[in-house]
């Protein structure tokens, strides 16, 4: 037989379309053939016809099968044909870098710096604001609070009465519950000890959808008077208190000396308050539900779905209206009150809400900064390519594979960066939670999980087009003839370039004051606050609460004879000063305050409002904290039970109530009987120290012994872990049962209060520095680059006579220019974006000059001399050289 | 014996027409041909289903088709052995011989079980 050698038409369909009709071909081709032979045989057309379909078979259903495997053939091909390019693309860019070690190790550490601060930041970001707890329409959950802007109290609490009226209101929520943190002395279970509670009243489980790990959750039922002595364990508790057994179920525990009944066990990931290690119910007493002033307690509410933000606040208008009618207001003070809704979500982070808005907008910056760079360094190396890349659109490469080729060089750099990042961000995670645990305990649980890992992913693929997809259009564009005819002169693409260059310097430049600048004004504020005098002398401060449980001191005079006792012998510890106590320490959680009144002058209207905070102070208090005695004398022990009431105030209320007159003397009352002024001591800070000082009127525990707890303050030059061993000591001497707790110094305290502000002036300032580093690396490497185009003019120009200080000036004067160019956009920018800051800033304005003055400097004077480094170079040129070089 | 009544076994219509493309190209019309002239057209196939089996084969990287023209000027499309298919063919034809000699002992055994 003879083997035809056939005739090439042309390759196989590789459209799916196309299948159908190559099948159909195919067969009809066959087909046909048959009948052709038949007929030559002498068969008739009809005949031959027939005889052929019928040696065929079934074509329909022969031609559907054959579409069906060309087709997935014809998939598979497509898939392993770009596969391969993707692979081959992949081997070209891993040579290609590898060339150029210096530009990808510079790209990739730049990129991995940026997306590792990204990742540590919104891993912040995600804990804090995002998904702070996991619950089921977190977004639908509130906190109500009241405001009263007269006794400038804002975002407060409010009573379990009028939480129980907002439970009522049925349309604007679907479940409300009221919440109070507290401690407990617990008892009964080897050492004595403290721990941290929370008091809940109505639907507090419900509002979180929560289920328990073990046994069951408690109702609003369970707050009335006579069903209150249940107890629900957090999960860390119960593996600490119970050792996880699971039969803890009908326990008894003894807090504050009363015996509870464990009813059930939290999962772990309930965190509400993650210090918290039990739930307990709120009695809600007659006497509670009389209380409608008691502000003690945080209002929950979940929001009806559907429900907008005005429907919200006009509801709360209403109910605040119903009050009012309902209940004439017993003072000046409740007319002007208010309530208001706040996420809980935004109430939880708190102070680190501004903060991390503002850190996440800073930490995008810098990733742009870092896309910026590294487009700088693509554009650059380009440049040094353009020849190779000028080769391949020659030798017929299209521009698309060109792109995709830059492109895939990208990805992989911004791989590597992200890679890199990770490690990095997951380093910043860990020293971000532990710097923190004590001033920010809710950065304390921040982990790298998927959210942050498909960010992180994310910001590098983003990344990767941003500072990829530009210079790799841009590289592909290049005009081919030009780049082959090109000499040392320098073409017009090189003047293109050189413009795109300068541009993205000055903004780096630009973006880099921005940041700059915030970090200063940031720096600023916390050394003014670090200036701000506390009113008192927190170092040498040891500090220490104790509680009395009701159950074992019901009585006053116990209460006041412990105490008294236990400051006699801290005071006797060797090398202690002077002891006391207070019910309310300053930077430790917790104040308490009230409206007063001043006997013989009624209020005028359009006077700031009598309220201030209220103390009870014990024993040397005063002296142990340094707050000075201004005037008068302060409490002594002939101020017992029984003698009438004495008070002293502070500089702030004698300064707003008793402008130009005697305060001594004065008679006033606030809730308790009256007392009469005896001294008056300096104002001091008492949560914050931005905060403007509060009126605050300070009584003898021995008067008024309230408060079953104290914080004991001592004050000694001698070391605080030895000074302790004694205290806890003669604690234990008074009561065995008794815990100390919450034992830090003074100085803690006060410094923890600028957590947030440390944290985000450090981390601000880490950013900057990181920022100002890349800008100037820009303009070093940009200015290098166009030095290095410009070698031939600089040569003819020293050749011609000129001076290398002349071309010195030159580079000098066309960096300044780019620097100048950053710096006006930036500050420009700044002025905008510096109301951001506002809120975080302390005694410095937004557009506090002298900021301003120094960052300029501080990023013009590092330009210069990142610029005076290839400046130097090109006046050293020898002009022989590049003469010599001309082609 | 009519010479078209010889049903062929399950699996063999690869070895049939790997070993017809092992000569050359040929599109689909002439491996029947060729098969029907080498077997005197003793084996009886449905012309039909000789394509799912090229084209499966294709899949497989056993053929590479490409688009031609025969001699009378018409477009056909040829099947060509690929290196892989050639393997596979030596492959089947060992695996026949061992099989067919098989049952040549079995069909000429004269012991009695």
């Amino acid at each position: 037989m003879n083997w035809p050698e056939f005739r090439r038409a042309f390759r196989l369909p590789l459209g799916k379309r196309a299948v159908k009709g190559d099948v159909a071909a195919e067969l009809d081709f066959h087909i046909q053939g048959r009948i052709e032979e038949l007929m030559a045989a002498g068969l008739s057309r009809a005949e031959a016809e027939r005889e052929a379909r019928a040696r065929f078979g079934n074509r329909s259903a022969i031609g559907a099968q054959l579409e069906q495997i060309d087709r997935r053939m014809v998939r598979r091909r497509t898939a392993r044909e770009s596969l391969e390019a993707l692979m081959r693309d992949l081997r070209f860019a891993v040579r290609a870098l590898r060339k150029s070690p210096g530009f990808t190790l510079v790209a990739v550490l730049t990129l991995s710096l940026a997306i590792g601060a990204n990742t540590a930041i919104f891993s912040a970001v995600d804990g804090v604001l995002l998904r702070p707890l996991s619950v089921p329409g977190l977004d639908r959950l509130f906190v109500i609070q009241q405001n009263a802007p007269q006794l400038k109290l804002f975002r407060g609490q409010l009573s379990p009465p009028e939480i129980e009226d907002l439970a009522r209101h049925g349309e604007l929520f679907e479940a409300v519950a009221g919440s109070a943190g507290t401690s407990f002395n617990l008892t009964g279970s080897g050492d004595p000890s403290r721990i941290t509670a929370v008091r809940t009243m109505g639907r507090f489980f419900e509002l979180f959808s929560v289920r328990p790990a073990l046994g069951r959750l408690y109702g609003p039922e369970q707050s009335e008077s006579g069903n209150e002595l249940v107890a629900v364990l957090t999960d860390g508790f119960w593996r600490d208190w119970a050792g996880a057994d699971s039969s803890v179920i009908g326990r008894r525990i003894e807090l504050n000396s009363r015996v509870y009944q464990v009813i059930g066990v939290l999962p772990a990931d309930f965190t509400y308050r993650r210090t918290a290690q039990v739930y307990v119910p709120i009695a809600l007493t007659p006497e509670v539900r009389a209380g409608r002033g008691r502000w003690s307690t945080t209002a929950l509410a979940r929001l009806q779905p559907g429900l907008t933000p005005v429907q919200l606040t006009a509801g709360l208008d209403r109910i605040e209206t119903e009050w009012r009618g309902g209940a004439p207001p017993s003072n000046s003070i409740d007319g002007q009150r208010y309530l208001s809704a706040e996420s809980l979500v935004a109430v939880r982070a708190g102070e680190l809400q501004p903060v991390l808005k503002l850190l996440m907008v800073a930490v995008l910056l810098v990733l742009l900064i870092a896309c910026v760079n590294v487009a700088n360094l693509q554009i650059v190396r380009a440049a040094a390519r353009e020849k190779e890349l000028a080769v391949r659109a020659a030798m017929g490469s299209g521009r698309w594979p060109i792109v995709r080729q830059l492109l895939v060089e990208s990805t992989l750099i911004a791989v590597a960066g992200g890679a890199l990042g990770l490690v990095l961000g997951t380093l910043a995670i860990g020293v971000l939670t532990r710097m923190t645990t004590t001033a920010l305990p809710i950065l304390s649980t921040l982990r790298l999980d998927r959210p942050v890992l498909l960010f992180a992913v994310a910001v590098t693929f983003v990344s990767a087009l941003v500072f990829g997809v530009f210079p790799a259009l841009r590289a592909a564009r290049t005009d081919l003839h030009s780049v082959l005819r090109e000499t040392a002169r320098g073409s017009s693409a090189g003047g293109r370039r050189s413009r795109l260059l300068r541009l993205s310097v000055a903004a780096q430049v630009a973006l880099s004051l921005i940041l700059l600048l915030g970090a200063g004004l940031l720096i600023r504020s916390l050394a003014r606050l670090l200036d701000t005098d506390p009113g008192f002398q927190p170092s040498q401060v040891i500090t220490f609460q104790v509680t009395l449980p009701g159950a074992t001191y019901p009585q006053a005079p116990e209460r006041v004879g412990f105490f008294d006792q236990l400051s006699a012998r801290l005071a006797g510890i060797p090398g202690v000063e002077t002891a006391g106590a207070v019910s309310d320490l300053p930077f430790a959680p917790g104040r308490n305050s009230s409206p007063f009144s001043i006997a013989g002058r009624p209020e005028i209207p359009g006077e700031p409002a009598r309220h201030a905070d209220m103390r009870f102070v014990q024993a040397d208090y005063f002296r142990a904290m340094g707050i000075p005695l201004t005037r008068g004398r302060s409490f002594a022990p002939a101020d017992r039970l029984g003698s009438p009431w004495v008070s002293v105030i502070d500089e702030s209320l004698a300064r707003q109530y008793f402008e130009g007159q005697d305060p001594i003397g004065q008679t006033i009352s606030q809730g308790g009987p009256t007392s009469v002024i005896i001294g008056v001591v300096g104002a001091i800070k008492h949560g914050d120290l931005s905060e403007p000082d509060k009126a605050t009127i300070y009584y003898a525990y021995s008067q008024a012994p309230w408060y079953s707890g104290l914080y004991l303050t001592l004050r000694t030059a001698q070391d605080p872990g030895a000074i302790m061993v004694h205290a806890r000591g003669a604690v234990a001497e008074l009561d065995p049962k008794l815990p100390v707790h919450d034992v830090r110094l003074m100085q803690e305290r006060v410094d923890d209060s600028l957590g947030a502000r440390r944290l985000v002036m450090m981390v601000l300032s880490a950013f900057a520095l990181l920022a100002l580093l890349l800008a100037l690396l820009g303009v070093y490497g940009v200015l290098s680059y166009i030095i290095s185009r410009r070698t031939h003019e600089l040569g003819i120009r020293l050749a011609l006579g000129a001076v290398p200080r002349d071309v010195v000036r030159m580079v000098l004067g066309s960096g300044l220019a780019l620097t100048g160019v950053g710096l006006a956009i930036g500050l420009a920018g700044f002025l905008l974006l510096a109301r951001m800051l506002s809120s975080l800033l302390y005694g410095v304005s937004p557009r506090d000059p002298l900021t301003i003055a120094v960052g300029t400097g501080v990023l013009a004077l590092g330009a210069v001399a990142a610029a005076l480094v290839p400046a130097l170079r090109a006046s050293r040129v020898d002009p022989m050289d590049t003469l010599k070089e001309v082609p | 014996m009519a010479p078209s009544d010889l049903e062929l076994l399950r699996g063999t219509l690869d070895l049939i027409l790997l070993k017809t493309l092992s000569w050359g190209p040929l599109h689909g019309l002439a491996v029947v041909r060729w098969i029907e002239q080498t077997t005197h057209q003793r084996l009886q196939i449905e012309e039909g289903a000789l394509y799912p089996a090229l084209h499966r084969m294709e899949q497989r990287g056993w053929l590479e088709a490409e688009w031609g023209y025969t001699d009378q000027g018409r477009r056909a499309k040829y099947y060509q052995l690929t290196a892989l298919g050639r393997r596979q063919l030596a492959l089947e034809l060992r695996k026949w011989s061992r099989y067919s000699e098989a049952m040549g002992m079995v069909i000429a055994a004269e012991a009695r079980p």
